[in-house]
């Protein structure tokens, strides 16, 4: 009997031993997915008018977010707040919400889709809570204030003030020989392009940390209150994002800067110092904005602004509809994942979860060959040369 | 309260909104004025002007240490909470 009991015990603690261990992998697997995804925020425009090669942007920025990681730990121990009850939360179901958030973010990476991260974990997370406890513990409001009504905000805000700051650059450096006018934007572009690679790290990296110290503390690692994020914890999420941000998200990276708009420097200078401003000033009003919405929106508006170019409104429809689906549809993959965990593991969540990770890996698996037929490498990422164009003012 | 103040921040949104213009049009502004001050100076030492060419340097460095200095302060601003 007493045999018996002490395996049990065992087996419990192996399964919470197991679960936490697959829950920080799958947060880190995450985090990597978050920098390759994110970093045409920040790379895009610079690589789009060879202020940077595309190698040297990826390096840069990858550096930036690693450093942005050990900046501020505010947002730690926060994620989903607001969202869900955090009473309700356990690793299986933070386990599911990221593999919904991870199979959303390479989805909309897959098709070229510059969506937010961010959002795609919430919506992986609610998906999750809603299957394993029902939609009382998802607080709506919370969804409202803190997506629904950022992310309409966030491009228009961004749109309108890059599109003014467009106007007024152009005016300025009117009558200026266009490649020398360029060759001085190049350098003004990588200080705001940089602002908002290391403002990312800051922000992202520390949306992972707080998963790990979430999972942490409901495995009783970590106390609830009065805790210091541990060090591996901010070591490996910087990590993570770094390599991810390393591997450069091609395909978003071609979207921003070709797809959308023809990029030229003053403009991609506008529309990244205008980006690290809207973003910065959110963070310091407490009011965090999307960087993918806010880098998409200051992209479109400088693009419009720029005298005789044309910005691709079908591009743009199509992230809007990103966008508007990276909610549910995070959601019904996060619901999904979670459906799994329960049928695998209906008396040991570990190894339900276990089973997910390895069906989720076997998927990647197949989209990395995928992937290598239809190649979005750093060679082909920049598709045309800016010709030969005298600066003009904006009529 | 209606559901509008209820889910919106209102006065946050108008602080990120007005602030991002103030700063985004100046930090744009500013830069672009570094640009055109430093090719001016650039011509104006090629054509031996060397007094009007040392005033535009010494505006476009102030301009470019302005710019610069509003992003680290954001960053530190971030840190600093």
């Amino acid at each position: 009997m007493s045999a018996s009991r002490g395996t049990g015990n065992f087996t419990r603690v192996m399964s919470e031993d197991i679960l936490f261990y697959l829950v920080v992998a799958v947060a880190l697997a995450f985090d990597f997915t978050n920098g390759f995804h994110d970093t045409a925020n920040s790379m895009a425009t610079t690589i789009a008018t060879g202020a940077l090669k595309p190698k040297q942007a990826v390096t840069i920025a990858a550096l930036l977010n690693f450093a942005g990681a050990f900046i501020s730990l505010t947002v730690v121990a926060t994620i989903a707040k607001g969202i869900v009850d955090a009473t309700a939360i356990t690793p299986s179901i933070i386990f599911a919400g990221l593999a919904g958030a991870i199979a959303w973010n390479l989805a909309t990476w897959w098709f070229g889709i510059p969506s937010s991260s961010s959002h795609a974990l919430i919506g992986g997370v609610v998906g999750a809570t809603i299957v394993a406890v029902g939609t009382g513990a998802v607080k709506f409001d919370g969804i409202a204030s803190k997506i629904l009504v950022p992310a309409v905000i966030a491009p228009i805000l961004a749109g309108l003030v890059a599109l003014i700051s467009t106007v007024v650059v152009y005016r300025i450096i009117k009558g200026i020989e266009r490649n020398r006018a360029e060759r001085g934007f190049k350098w003004a572009q990588i200080a705001s392009s940089s602002t908002v690679a290391l403002a990312h790290g800051t922000n992202d990296a520390q949306k992972t940390m707080g998963i790990i110290v979430l999972t942490m503390i409901s495995t009783d690692r970590l106390p609830a209150s009065g805790f210091d994020v541990p060090v591996w914890v901010i070591v490996a999420c910087a990590t993570a994002i770094a390599l991810g941000t390393y591997t450069g998200g091609w395909r978003i990276i071609k979207t921003l800067g070709n797809d959308v708009t023809e990029v030229r420097a003053p403009q991609g200078f506008s529309s990244e110092s205008v980006a690290a401003t809207v973003i910065l000033a959110s963070s310091h009003f407490g009011y965090p904005l999307s960087t993918t919405q806010v880098v998409s929106g200051a992209v479109t508006g400088s693009g419009e602004a720029r005298p005789g170019n044309k910005v691709d409104w079908s591009v743009i429809r199509r992230i809007v509809v990103g966008w508007a689906l990276t909610l549910p549809a995070a959601a019904a993959a996060g619901g999904a994942a979670e459906g799994m965990v329960e049928l695998f593991g209906e008396d040991n969540p570990a190894v339900g979860s276990l089973i997910v990770a390895v069906l989720g890996a076997i998927a990647c698996f197949f989209l990395w060959r995928a992937n290598q037929k239809s190649k979005v490498d750093p060679d082909s990422v920049v598709e045309f040369a800016p010709g030969p164009e005298p600066v003009a003012v904006a009529a | 309260m209606t559901i509008a103040t209820k889910i919106v921040d209102w006065a946050a949104l108008g602080d990120v909104a007005l602030i991002s213009l103030a700063i985004g049009l100046t930090v744009t502004t500013t830069l672009a004025i570094a640009v055109r001050t430093a090719l001016a100076a650039q011509d104006q030492s090629a054509e031996g002007n060397s007094g009007p060419a040392l005033v535009n340097r010494v505006i476009a460095g102030l301009a470019v240490l302005a710019a610069l200095s509003v992003f680290v302060l954001g960053i530190y601003e971030i840190a600093a909470k």
